[in-house]
């Protein structure tokens, strides 16, 4: 999966794992970030575990929260864990 | 004045000696060095002491070994700690400031106190990672403590001010000893406690409860997904989970195969737990999941000891519990006192004998409880209870907004969440309303659900129609 897929991927994945409100088109108009959008927490559980179920990275919540801040950065740490994209 | 805490956490923290009392992702403290460590902070606090009063210390910090240090430190040092939630945002945390008179904050390092902390953060020193700072001034005087009450913890109380329930000593060493007493914790246990230790659930089932036995608390900060929990429990080969719903509904989705050899029994608490998911859980791990009923004016109350059947089990020692047709009441050996900063509040809540009303109603079935429904307006999002007239009034007051109600409704997922229905003008967009309510309220009071409309539907005499609000929801969206 290149980075542009990955990064489609874990918008639409985003937006299945909120609790219903957010739309596609809502984090487009927030400049992408779930923050801005009111992700809960409870969301952020159910986005890292679905990237580590349909993507097979495992990611640790532990690191700062900026990471999980936007779509792109979550995507970086996608990449950056070392799987998940080729390009 | 007699004290109860200090003195039963001196002789627990001598008897353990040399076992493991508590951990983190940054190390270990044996019961010995607890104390000392405690003890060397206390000196630290106790710096700050006001002649003639005791310290007020708020804790405003996730789960760590520096905050179980700190909170032991607030008690040797004479003072009484204030379990502040984590997540409660910069508004609420001055309204406890205020409210409650506080002298000291015990903070992570990054965290915003601006709204309360007028110098440096850290200006009063630090205890291991957190940092101590002096509490600006206020005007008011503050509310006076009572005598015996040696720890406050807060619930949530309306229109953004949390409730500051007083609790003496005795009620908190009661309501520790009962839940040891009444679920068998033993020396041998390790407890992984993934509950803030601010909440009833992992101050009443682990903060206390676990030392009285010598068994070892195990903590972990961050997000509690599945896979951090098993690394945790890997980790410390953990008897006991503690957790709220959220955290068995990820492990149900990450479906682990490993990681739950050690785990005897998981705990859960603070909102209801759907039965597919304790099914689920149990069927891939192995591990009963054990209900707890609680109520933060009133501790632990039930326990359910086989951990099958959607049962809360029965009633601890030391509670009596009556399920009647106006609601469940409660008297425990572990009740708070009162509300130090909403007087007379919590004493309306208590009939006669001394009995609080919970607000939830339910029936005992052969001594089990069973939960049937709430009559307070309070919604439970992953086990944090939201006013929901204190969030439109938010929205309301928010430029372009002509109307909102807020209210429970399940999310996508089929979990309870909160949601809002909101009436606007033209120019408004979902996307400001959030940008609205983050300004002034936590995250977790954010409406995860945000429906924009004309009008809000009302029923035949004017008033907000929740099913028709409900059934809106479920309709494609025009916004």
């Amino acid at each position: 999966m290149d980075s542009s897929a990955l990064r489609t991927k874990i918008l639409d994945l985003a937006v299945a794992a909120g609790d219903g409100s957010v739309t596609a088109a809502e984090l487009a108009g927030a400049g992408y970030s779930l923050r801005d959008v009111g992700y809960s927490s409870l969301s952020y559980m159910r986005l890292i575990d679905s990237i580590e179920n349909e993507i097979g990275v495992y990611l640790d919540p532990e690191a700062d929260i900026e990471h999980y801040e936007t779509i792109d950065s979550v995507t970086a740490l996608v990449i950056a864990s070392g799987t998940g994209a080729d390009a | 004045m007699n004290t109860v805490l200090p003195d039963v956490f001196t002789e627990v923290l001598a008897r353990h000696g040399d076992r493991v009392a508590v951990t983190d992702a940054d190390g270990s403290l044996g019961y010995a060095a607890l104390a000392d460590r405690a003890r060397a902070a206390a000196d630290t606090l106790a710096r700050h002491e006001v002649p003639g009063e005791r310290l007020r210390v708020g804790l405003y910090a996730a789960n760590s070994t520096d905050y179980v240090v700190g909170y032991l430190a607030a008690l040797f040092a004479g003072a009484v700690p204030f379990l502040a939630d984590s997540a409660f945002g910069p508004f609420e945390l001055s309204r406890i400031a205020e409210d409650c008179g506080l002298d000291l904050l015990v903070h992570a390092p990054g965290a915003d106190v601006r709204a309360v902390v007028d110098r440096a953060p850290g200006d009063a020193g630090g205890i291991g990672a957190l940092g101590v700072s002096r509490v600006r001034r206020y005007d008011a005087p503050r509310p006076r403590l009572l005598d015996d009450t040696e720890v406050c913890r807060f619930t949530s109380g309306s229109t953004g001010r949390p409730n500051c329930i007083e609790f003496s000593g005795a009620a908190v060493s009661a309501a520790a000893a009962n839940w040891a007493k009444g679920t068998g914790l033993t020396a041998g246990d390790r407890i992984a406690c993934f509950a803030a230790l601010s909440n009833g659930l992992a101050f009443n089932t682990s903060l206390l409860a676990a030392f009285l036995p010598g068994a070892s608390l195990h903590l972990s900060q961050g997000l509690p997904t599945a896979s951090r929990v098993v690394r945790l429990l890997e980790g410390t080969a953990a008897t006991r989970l503690v957790a709220f719903p959220a955290l068995y509904e990820s492990i149900v989705r990450r479906a682990p195969k490993e990681g739950f050899a050690t785990v005897r029994a998981a705990i859960s608490s603070g909102a209801p737990l759907r039965e597919t998911v304790r099914e689920e859980f149990t069927r891939l791990t192995g591990v009963p999941i054990h209900n707890y009923y609680g109520v933060a004016e009133a501790g632990p109350l039930t326990y359910a000891p086989d951990g099958s059947g959607s049962g809360l089990g029965p009633p601890l020692p030391g509670v009596r519990l009556l399920a009647e047709e106006q609601g469940i009441r409660v008297r425990s050996e572990s009740m708070g006192s009162r509300y130090l900063n909403a007087p007379g509040v919590f004493e309306e809540r208590l009939d006669g004998e001394g009995y609080y009303r919970t607000g939830d109603q339910g029936h005992l079935v052969d001594g089990v409880l069973h939960l049937t429904g709430r009559t307070s307006r309070l919604v439970n999002v992953g086990g944090r209870k939201i006013d929901p007239i204190e969030i439109a009034d938010v929205l309301r007051a928010a430029p372009g907004v002509l109307d909102a109600v807020a209210f429970e409704a399940e999310n996508q997922h089929g979990e309870p969440a909160l949601a809002a229905v909101v009436a606007v003008g033209a120019g408004v967009t979902a996307q400001s309303l959030r940008t609205h309510c983050a300004a002034t309220l936590p995250s977790f009071k954010v409406p995860g659900i945000l429906r924009l409309v004309d009008r809000i539907p009302a029923n035949s005499i004017g008033k907000p129609s929740v099913e028709r609000l409900r059934r809106l929801l479920g309709e494609p969206r025009n916004d």
